[in-house]
């Protein structure tokens, strides 16, 4: 704890936030890869040292995703796209102060509520952890598919046809059962399959580009509104909302830390099901003027509650809970400690000092780089659209390829590109497609472990009841999305 | 008779699409006593595309309205091709002329077919290139 406090720990939470929010700010630049490239610097630091400039990596990296979002219609991360169009669309109404500070003090409050539940029930939620199998993944998956396709703003069948795409999508490459190469067409690069990351940034940023070059005279965007100055619209507004919104920041939380402590799941998976859930929950009301407001505090207080109970798994059982916690785990071991219940019992003084910087970091850190890189993206939003989009052609192409720093990736960022713009012409979302892309390789590996354990009774994914509980939710889902829809159609 | 020709239009890829997935699976193995294999997951998702494809025919024939979102302007299509070609160029520039200069070309090109005038689309191409190369490889030491 006292190395936490001591000056070098201090500036290594500074310099891990500042680090973060660029990282994440970049489009193709991940959290995961500002992790990874913090990875031999580590290795010369103190674990107390260390392990919370991660943390404050990480936290500050899922939020920065949002600045992408908000100014160039580029998610940051896989996260940031649940809540992309609304994002985009309120920084543009409101103004980026606000947009990015309900994102950033959603994002606290969600990280805070997460790391409480972690200090107080790690090994108690470890344990549930534990009962889930294969059969558990497969329905919260086809949970997560479900309501992605029922949340779509536009038609249903459509949302279905673009979630098919981004199945179909991500059956590229080696599958997971016999190791067979599809749809490989004789490239060796397909066989690793097509990377999400790569496919963000040519269906949301490289098509805005080809939207207006198609386009010779695009619709101006009116200027936001104003209301107070930066700092107002950071902080007070986005406060006062979070508190009127308290039950749904305190519910869209308790989702994140639920997905986020699955093994493997993370923040990715926990801001789409709190978002559609969101979405979900708005179509039986009329609509009003502050909802894109709460689907952005649903998304962003979700993924960073994520982000403090992928460490559960992490910590308690030294499974990882995403990417990120994965090389967590290489840094514990490089450092000599041995994650699972003995960590408890033999370093309490490092698990409190994670916790601890939990707190700062989404407290102290999160609205403070917060307010910095929004001040960034109000400077970009003014700039000429024709020279942004000529600098967001630059940010996909070396974004696509740093990614796995491959040539080959660029292609795939310009096909996704012209994929997207093709769905806009058609009227197809494409939000639905990352979620394909995203879920498809868990539903697909999850069912046929599944189906080889039980050898094919198909009768096994009933039987264990936490499997029950999660295919019941989602004929919920089926059975309200189709209600509310009608509803909305004769309404 | 008049139809939807935009619902027409993706009905019939997406028929086509799936029926041309469907027939890629056909090479793919089976699982030891004939369970499905890879091509399970693939064929599931053709099914889908078919059902997708047939009630967008049926909408086609019975909603009417909807105006075409394609325009005529041929030019709008023109810069869209050549924006496309321009960027999927860079793989091949950058292994002649590496990073730097591969990259300029390719902004410079694309901020004049968004109508730039020539020196500030020079301007604004140097000026991606050197922000890029400072942040992705001076800071972050991501390699280019």
């Amino acid at each position: 704890m006292s190395s936490l406090m001591s000056w070098e720990g201090v500036l290594a939470l500074i310099l891990g936030g500042l680090y973060g929010s660029l990282f994440g700010a970049i489009p193709g630049l991940t959290a995961t890869l500002a992790v990874a490239l913090f990875i031999p610097i580590a290795f010369f630091l103190d674990p107390m040292i260390a392990l919370p400039a991660i943390i404050a990596i990480s936290s500050v990296a899922i939020y920065a995703g949002d600045v992408g979002s908000t100014v160039a219609r580029i998610p940051g991360t896989p996260a940031s796209a649940a809540y992309l169009e609304e994002l985009h669309r309120l920084a543009r109404r409101k103004g980026p102060f606000y947009g990015l500070g309900l994102s950033a003090i959603g994002s606290a409050v969600g990280g805070v509520i997460g790391t409480i539940i972690l200090a107080f029930s790690a090994t108690g939620i470890a344990v549930l952890a534990r009962q889930f199998s294969s059969f558990e993944y497969f329905w919260i998956a086809v949970l997560g598919l479900v309501a992605g396709i029922f949340a779509a703003g536009g038609s249903t069948l459509k949302a279905f046809a673009s979630l098919l795409l981004g199945l179909l999508l991500s059956t590229v490459g080696v599958d997971p059962t016999l190791g067979y190469p599809r749809f490989h067409f004789e490239n060796p690069n397909l066989l690793s399959g097509l990377n999400y990351i790569v496919a963000m940034i040519g269906l949301f940023g490289f098509s805005e580009v080809l939207e207006y070059l198609y386009r010779s005279s695009p619709k101006a965007d009116p200027p936001p509104e104003k209301a107070g100055g930066a700092a107002f619209q950071f902080y007070r507004r986005s406060i006062g909302l979070i508190i009127k919104e308290k039950w749904l920041v305190f519910r869209s939380s308790l989702i994140g830390v639920f997905v986020g402590f699955l093994p493997g799941a993370g923040a990715d998976i926990g801001a789409w099901v709190s978002t559609s859930f969101q979405q979900l929950r708005q179509k039986k009301k009329e609509a009003d003027e502050a909802d894109d407001d709460r689907i952005i505090l649903a998304g962003t207080s979700s993924n960073n509650a994520s982000v403090a109970s992928a460490w559960i798994p992490a910590l308690s059982l030294g499974l990882p809970g995403d990417t990120i916690t994965a090389i967590v785990l290489g840094v514990f071991l490089m450092k000599g400690i041995t994650p699972g219940p003995l960590l408890f019992e033999q370093q309490p003084e490092l698990l409190w000092a994670l916790y601890l910087t939990f707190l700062i970091a989404n407290v102290l850190l999160l609205p403070f780089f917060g307010f910095l890189t929004a001040r960034m993206a109000a400077y970009l939003i003014r700039i000429p659209l024709p020279l942004l989009l000529t600098f967001i052609t630059g940010l996909c192409i070396v974004g696509a390829f740093a990614i796995n720093n491959s040539l080959f990736d660029v292609w795939v960022m310009v096909g996704m590109g012209l994929l997207a713009f093709l769905l806009r012409r058609g009227g197809f979302p494409m939000a639905q497609v990352v979620l394909g892309m995203v879920l498809g390789p868990i539903m697909e590996q999850n069912f046929m472990v599944s189906a080889i354990k039980s050898r094919w009774d198909l009768m096994s994914f009933l039987e264990r009841p936490i499997a029950l509980i999660l295919m019941v939710c989602t004929f919920l889902v089926i059975f309200f999305g189709v209600r509310i829809r009608r509803r909305y159609l004769k309404g | 008779m008049k139809v939807n020709q935009t619902e027409l239009l993706n009905g019939s890829v997406f028929l086509i699409f799936g029926a041309w997935i469907w027939w890629q699976t056909t090479a793919f193995p089976n699982l030891d006593e004939g369970y499905p294999g890879p091509a399970l997951f693939p064929r599931l998702i053709c099914l889908g595309f078919a059902f997708v494809g047939i009630v967008l025919l049926i909408r086609a024939f019975r909603r009417k309205e909807a105006s075409s979102p394609w325009k005529t302007d041929r030019s709008g299509l023109l810069r869209l091709g050549s924006g496309i070609a321009a960027v999927a160029l860079y793989p091949l520039l950058q292994g002649i002329l590496t990073f730097a200069p591969a990259l300029g070309i390719v902004c410079f090109g694309i901020a004049l077919l968004l109508g730039v005038r020539i020196w500030v689309a020079g301007l604004t191409a140097s000026l991606t290139v050197l922000f890029i190369f400072f942040t992705f490889k001076q800071l972050l030491n991501v390699a280019l």
